[in-house]
């Protein structure tokens, strides 16, 4: 079955969300879009499901916090008590600090490395931005043509009615 | 979408409510002075310092909103002016304060301070007089500020008006000139009840529970004016959400702040200092103080977490009320100590003017609302905020 990738390149974010929704009525695929920043109530016209990624920062936090208390602990009263100023070796309000920054710490560091490897960035890794300006201010909507009832003229005057500014196509390469 | 000025007519049964709730509040104080004056007095400065930190409340978020160029909360801007517009009743309740100076402080006793080198030395600041003229120079400040913060949003000059410089300047104003206002008066208030102790992040402490009070309270009202009618159809899941957001960043920013008094005072351990906890870390005192520390910062903490919680009314609501719990729990457990010492009592006289005192700021809270239009029709924002989206 034949597959183009048809992209249009919009200027303003409004534009791409009537666009998009034109799209999510008429039940055209919607492949992808790219923005320099996050669209508001884009989510919803393309079917997205919230991400799971909180989940990630909750167990690497908790996990932070618990090793934090365990490893203060362990040094502090268990392995090489040190009397400090006369309080118990095992002083609970002195480890909050340090148990707080490792649970931020931990949240924080594997949020951001599990974001990555999940969308395949890591040192290697070769990505061209689908238009040089999309990390600047234009908004590229990618749509699937497999349908055959449609025909180019089709998606020409989809482009022409919602204001793309520039629109090219391509044979569709392997499913990502 | 057209958007015309709604007005909010407040269901007698709520009126009356409050009114009887605030009648009793005052019949405990007025009956408290005869039978009981040491515990009412008590009762009386948390309740004043309630209703003060609510009405504070008001101008203060006012001012963040405009200083932040926000314009999501733009639809709810009604409820942070009605809440300022009950500051002049707190002054009339911290005048009526000063008559109590010698049943709360001890350094208003001139026989004490004769006694006391330390006392004697910070006695050209911290006497009876000094106490009203604070008071009074306070009050005037807050209420000149609010003032001309609520009228901004009512303003149709666009010199004057919600998004113009001369509001920005006013605002930036406000809260820089609030945040060293509302210290100094705490240290007046709360922190003179134990006048050899001293804290420097005593205020702030207080400005993170005023926050925590006071957004609380903003929810609660946004929420009961959706179900009667006036915001129906304007308050959204989001707007929901993010108060919700910022009921959990004032609650956890209040423990933060609980905590590093409390850690610095424990780790350096100067008798100077810990003074303060240590009535405070024991028996019925140290229950209180770790059941505040659920109850304010624990519960709304694991209740909030999650996203469909910050967005179901229900729940944030119910959260929110055991916030006012958590507050009114925090006043107690700082008023407390040095009144009663070892002994922790709980009775009519505690809970009688506080419960008045809330009732009271409700109750004049919701008569403002009824006055205007509850949605800022005017307000060029006001579409913003209607289609404010927050994920």
């Amino acid at each position: 079955m034949s597959c183009r990738l048809r992209y249009g390149a919009f200027a303003d974010d409004r534009d791409l969300l009537d666009a998009a929704r034109e799209c999510q009525e008429k039940g055209m695929p919607v492949r992808d879009v790219y923005s320099p920043y996050p669209i508001h109530g884009l989510d919803p016209l393309l079917g997205l499901k919230r991400t799971r990624l909180p989940f990630v920062t909750l167990v690497a936090g908790a996990t932070g916090l618990a090793l934090a208390f365990w490893f203060q602990y362990w040094t502090s009263a268990h392995n090489w008590p040190l009397n400090v100023g006369g309080k118990p070796y095992d002083s609970f309000p002195a480890f909050m600090p340090v148990a707080f920054e490792l649970t931020i710490l931990f949240g924080g560091l594997a949020t951001a490395f599990f974001l990555m490897a999940r969308s395949g960035l890591f040192p290697g890794s070769r990505r061209e931005p689908v238009h040089v300006r999309v990390t600047d201010d234009r908004f590229v909507l990618v749509l699937e043509h497999r349908d055959a009832s449609l025909s180019v003229e089709d998606y020409e005057s989809f482009w022409h009615r919602h204001g793309a500014v520039e629109t090219w196509s391509e044979v569709c390469g392997c499913n990502r | 979408m057209q958007i015309t000025d709604r007005t909010y007519t407040p269901a007698p049964v709520l009126l009356r409510t409050l009114r009887n709730l605030s009648l009793f509040g005052l019949i405990v104080f007025v009956a408290g002075l005869f039978l009981n004056h040491e515990r009412v007095w008590g009762g009386y400065l948390m309740g004043f310092h309630f209703f003060t930190a609510l009405a504070l409340a008001g101008p203060f978020f006012l001012a963040l909103l405009y200083v932040t160029g926000s314009s999501w909360a733009t639809a709810l801007q009604r409820i942070p002016e009605a809440m300022g517009k009950a500051l002049p009743a707190a002054l009339v309740l911290g005048v009526v304060l000063i008559a109590g100076l010698p049943s709360l402080y001890e350094w208003s006793h001139a026989s004490v301070v004769e006694h006391d080198a330390l006392l004697a030395h910070k006695s050209p600041y911290l006497n009876t007089t000094g106490f009203a003229l604070r008071l009074l120079a306070m009050f005037a400040i807050w209420i000149f500020f609010s003032r001309k913060l609520s009228a901004r949003s009512l303003s149709s000059d666009p010199r004057h008006g919600p998004r113009s410089g001369a509001t920005l300047k006013l605002s930036a104003l406000f809260v820089a000139v609030f945040a060293i206002t509302y210290s100094v008066a705490n240290f007046d208030w709360l922190m003179s009840m134990e006048p050899h102790w001293f804290s420097t992040i005593f205020g702030l402490y207080q400005l993170a529970g005023l926050a925590s009070a006071g957004c609380a309270v903003a929810i609660i009202l946004a929420i009961y004016l959706e179900k009667r009618g006036p915001l129906r159809g304007i308050l959204r899941d989001d707007h929901v959400h993010d108060m919700a957001k910022l009921l959990f960043a004032f609650t956890l920013f209040w423990a933060y702040i609980w905590y590093c008094q409390y850690m610095l005072i424990w780790y350096a351990d100067i008798p100077e200092e810990t003074s303060y906890y240590l009535h405070r870390q024991e028996g019925p005192w140290w229950l209180l103080v770790r059941s505040t520390l659920a109850v304010k910062w624990g519960l709304p903490f694991l209740a909030l977490l999650s996203r469909w919680a910050c967005r179901n009314r229900v729940l944030v609501v119910r959260v929110a009320a055991i916030v006012l719990l958590g507050h009114a729990m925090d006043l107690f457990a700082q008023v407390g100590p040095p009144l009663m010492g070892s002994e922790a009592k709980l009775g009519i006289w505690e809970i009688g003017p506080v419960l008045g005192a809330v009732s009271f700021f409700f109750l004049l809270t919701i008569r403002n609302l009824s006055r205007e239009s509850v949605v800022p029709a005017k307000d060029p924002r006001l579409a913003e905020s209607m289609h404010y989206h927050t994920s």
